[in-house]
Order: structure tokens, then sequence, then C-alpha cells
């Protein structure tokens, strides 16, 4: 669990430090404030900078170009989209211009410095020399060239990414086209801690049947079972059948014979069951979700926050959700200050300040208030 | 009573008599309409509001009006204290014009203790500064109340005395049951009065900013 973190340089998030974080955490904040953003950087962070999942997050944003419509080297290409990812994509090659995501512990001294297993990435300039070892073998040796000397051997350099977790990093050459598919590489980092990332439109999500066969049989196929009762009190069982290219989940209702597709009944249910078996698949890990109002009726918010402060506490999962939504904001104060529970939430939001986003704190005791008195939090 | 709130800067008060007398004096007075003026129901929770304001979206001014109630010593004290917690630095006698500060990192808070920023007292203390000048019922209403009191007839506290005052002085107008805000809109009550033209002075450096 992040007990804090600190993001620099990650998209509009430029410095962005929360200095304490829950178990449970609500980011609200207008449009442009990068409440995706950070729950991107945390994903990051849980990936350990993983290839596939940096690939992903480009494709899905439009920045990875078909090299042979653009005719561009393809260096370049690699380049112009890695650098979405870099505040005002800049390709910096100084240490300031990193990317780092990570915790922060205080030292004795009252400094802050970060955890060892901050994440960062940087554009640097390195050069792949021939050796031959004493065998008469040639094995390339790639050298970092440091920024002073970047000027003296400007001449032979190449770009690329370097990726380091904590003290642990290599670089990754960009002059192939598919960069993302040396998976080899991204795992000397380490191994991704557990995550599940829900996106705005995953109403539905294609793994959810993969996700439902690490719990069938389990005791958490019955949580799953409990959360789809909050829309559809009748629900006996679940499965996930075979149909044309997908598995697709059929639900079995107490009140009668016939077995239904699920997505036959409405976003909520179809939402709540990729939520649950997301949060069920995070074991001490991360569960992101953004947008968690979509699909959900107010009073459902509210029960499926309590499925969610339940059993994070008791799978040990750490939660950030974004929402826009004020009766989001108010079912999660109710849970969070529900009498006989001690729940550990807080709400964020992010401001944009000039630019600058700047994240303001409300914990469960400042939530209550604004709730009672009516004072928007937003 | 609740209102939509529309502005970045905020009024806090304690009831809904103050918020109302607020109203009316910024229609008499035109002062721009640039702030909202919260009923808090009570002055507790106007203290729990206070950091949650801060706390608001873009809101980097808010106003305080409360009662000075028995001793204002006690009062000023106590705001000083919420108030040092985030951030401000105030002075150590509270100004009779009313205080306005901002802190270092540019919000604004403003005080006003009624009535007057120096006596102990309430709302109904600074609205009967409003009654006219050699008011004929004035005179009449506090010997009416006293006889009731020598009768120990009175049920009312001699903390709530001014409200005896100003309600039975209203009760005695043109509409009876005109509660104190509408007195003034009404024009039962001037609003010329010496107070009343520094209150509105406080509010204007407060928000016209």
């Amino acid at each position: 669990m992040l007990n804090s973190v600190d993001i620099k340089n990650y998209r509009n998030l430029k410095t962005l430090r929360i200095n304490s974080l829950a178990r449970v955490n609500l980011i609200t904040g207008k449009n442009n404030t990068g409440k995706s953003t950070l729950l991107e950087a945390i994903a990051i962070y849980a990936t350990k900078g993983d290839l596939t999942f940096i690939y992903q997050l480009l494709r899905d944003r439009g920045e990875i170009y078909r090299q042979a419509e653009k005719n561009k080297d393809v260096t370049e290409s690699n380049i112009m989209a890695l650098s979405s990812l870099f505040a005002d994509r800049i390709v910096g090659f100084k240490k300031d211009d990193s990317i780092s995501i990570g915790s922060l512990e205080n030292t004795l001294f009252g400094e802050e410095k970060s955890l060892d297993e901050s994440v960062s990435m940087r554009f640097v300039k390195y050069s792949d020399d021939l050796q031959i070892d004493n065998q008469g073998g040639t094995t390339r040796k790639r050298t970092l060239l440091i920024e002073d000397d970047a000027d003296k051997l400007l001449a032979d350099f190449k770009v690329g990414l370097e990726i380091s977790v904590g003290d642990i990093s290599y670089i990754l050459s960009l002059d192939e086209g598919r960069f993302y598919d040396r998976f080899g590489l991204s795992r000397g980092l380490g191994k991704s801690e557990n995550y599940q990332f829900i996106k705005t439109r995953n109403i539905d999500r294609e793994i959810n049947g993969r996700l439902w066969d690490n719990i069938a049989l389990t005791e958490k196929e019955q949580y799953a079972i409990e959360a789809l009762k909050i829309i559809e009190p009748s629900t006996e069982r679940i499965a996930f059948i075979e149909s044309l290219r997908e598995r697709t989940a059929v639900i079995k209702l107490s009140n009668t014979a016939n077995v239904l597709p699920l997505r036959s009944m409405g976003d909520g249910i179809n939402r709540i069951l990729t939520i649950i078996l997301a949060l069920v698949n995070s074991d001490k890990g991360f569960l992101l979700i953004d947008e968690f109002e979509n699909g959900l009726h107010h009073t459902v918010q509210e029960q499926l926050w309590n499925i969610i402060f339940n059993l994070s506490q008791k799978l040990n999962v750490q939660v950030f959700v974004t929402t826009h939504s004020e009766d989001s904001i108010s079912g999660f104060e109710s849970v969070l200050n529900s009498p006989g529970n001690s729940f550990d939430g807080k709400l964020i939001r992010l401001d944009n300040v000039n630019g600058n986003i700047r994240q303001v704190e409300f914990n469960a005791q400042e939530l209550k208030i604004a709730t009672d008195q009516n004072i928007e939090t937003r | 009573m609740r209102v939509k709130e529309k502005f970045n800067k905020k009024l806090l008060v304690e009831g809904n008599d103050d918020q109302h007398v607020i109203w009316a004096l910024c229609n008499r007075f035109n002062t721009p309409e640039n702030f909202d003026v919260i009923d808090c129901e009570g002055i507790d929770k106007l203290y729990e509001q206070v950091p949650i304001r801060f706390k608001q979206s873009g809101v980097n001014t808010v106003g305080i009006i409360i009662d000075a109630d028995v001793e204002i010593k006690n009062r000023w004290s106590s705001l000083k204290s919420l108030l040092t917690a985030q951030n401000f630095v105030l002075p150590d006698e509270l100004p009779v014009n009313g205080l306005v500060v901002a802190s270092e990192t540019g919000k604004r808070i403003g005080i006003w203790i009624m009535p007057n920023n120096d006596l102990n007292g309430m709302l109904e203390d600074f609205i009967g500064f409003l009654i006219p000048q050699n008011d004929k019922l004035l005179q009449i209403v506090n010997s009416t109340l006293q006889n009731i009191e020598n009768q120990n007839l009175n049920k009312y506290s001699m903390n709530h005395k001014s409200k005896a005052i100003i309600h039975s002085w209203l009760s005695c107008q043109e509409e009876p049951g005109t509660p104190m805000g509408l007195g003034i809109t009404k024009r039962y009550l001037t609003t010329d009065e010496e107070t009343c033209l520094r209150l509105i002075c406080w509010l204007t450096k407060l928000f016209s900013y």
C-alpha cells in the first residue's frame, strides 16, 4: 500500500505530492485536472514501468502512429509517442526532466526522500560499442552518455528511454518498431504488483471471464454474487459461457428456470460485476476505477461503497477511484463514517492553479461536516 | 435558510436572522452582489465550517459575523485560535471597525463581532442601534419591560433583553410580526447610524477586493 505519493513530470502532473493516502481514495476535480492521469501514474508504479501497460496506454490515447504511413524515422516516431507521457511533451535528457512516481518517507532529519521502489523514466543518449571478448566473439556494450559528455560525443549516439525501479535500470532502445514487445527487459525490474484498472468505458471487460475463473469455487465467488444482489436481489448463480469469439456472463435468478445473458440486464449490473471481479482479483495490490458513477444509480453507489470498504480491508487492496458525482461523494462519506466501522478513506480534490495541479485533502471528519452542512467539496 | 451558492466568496453567519439582516442592508446600500451569505445554524457549526470553506474549490475570501454574547473577549480568543491554525496572523485586539486580513498564501478573512466589535451582546443589540433617535415608542417599550421585570413576570433571561426590546418594538409597527431584516427593508429602522455604516464599510472592504 502506498502511504503517500510523489509524482514528477508525468503528463500534466508536473509536481504532485499527496502526503497521506488512505486505503480507499476518492479523487474529484474539474475536467483536465489530472484525475485519470493520477490513476495511470499509480498503475505505472504498480506495474514497475511495464512496457506492455505503457504501450496500451499510448494506443488508447491515439499516440501510436503507423510508421509506414507517416513515412517517418522509427526512432523519431517512438520518441514522439513516448514523449506524450512527459509533462509538456518535453524530450529532455536531464535528471530534472525525468518522470518519477513513488512514495515518500520522512528520514530522521525531517527530509524527504524517495523510497526504493520509485519508478522513473527519462530519455537518454547512449552508445552501443562492439567489444571483442576473450573467446574472440563480439558483444555489445551499452554505455550511457552522461549529460556533460553528450556534447563531446555528439557524433555518435542513440536516443533511448531509461526506465528505473529504485536502483535498477535499463535503457530501452527506440530504433525498432515494436519496442514494447521486449517483455524480458521489463521483467528485470521486478514483478508487477497485483492491480486492476477499470476505465471509464469499461461497463463490461473482456477479461471478466478470466477473472471469474480465478475465483470460481472460492469464497470470493460468493462476494461477487452478493454484490450483484445490490441490483438483482434474486441473483442465485452466475457463469461464463462461450459465445461467438468471447466468453460472456450469464445469470441464474431464483424465481425462474431460465438462464439470462447478463448483458440483457442493463449497464448497472454489468458494471458491478466488472468492479467486483476486479476488486477480488487485486489482493495485496491496487484497484483503480475511473468514473465510479458510470451506470450506477445513487442508491446503488452507497451499497457498492460498503462492499468496497469491507473487501478492500479484508483483501488488503488499496483503492483509487475518480468521480464527478456528488451522489458518489455523499455515498462514500456515509459509508466511511458509518457507526461501528473503522474504515480508512479520504477525498482528494485536484485543482488546476495556473497550469499547476494542486491537491486538497478531506479526511473522514471534514467530509462529514461538509456533507452535513451541504458544503460543496467538488 | 439554505441558499444555492453562486460565488467564491462566503460570509458565514450564525442564523437566519443574521442572514436576512445582511441581505436587507446590502440591498439598502446597493453593495455589489459578489458573496454568498451562509446560515450556519449556530456558532459551533460555523466554527466547523471555516477550515472546510477554505478548502472549497476557488474560495479565497471568507467573512465571519458572530455574536459577542456575554463575553466578547472569549469569542475573540476562540476565533483567534481557530484562524491561527489556518495560518492567519491576527492582532491582539479586534479593531472596532472589524478585521480584514490576508494570509501569506493570499487567503482573506474578515471578522465582525456583533454588535459593534466592542460591547458584549448580539445581533439584536445592533438592530437596537437602528431604531430612530428619540423614538417615543422605544421609551415606552423600555419602561414596560422594566415594569414587567420588576414584577418578575419576565420569562426571558437578562442576556436576551435586547431581543425582548427589539421584538416588542417591531410588534408595534405598521405590520406587526415583521422580522428584523424586513424592518430594514420597510424602513422602520434607519441605516445611517454610525455602527451600521461601519459594518457596510467592513463588508465592502472585505468583498470588493
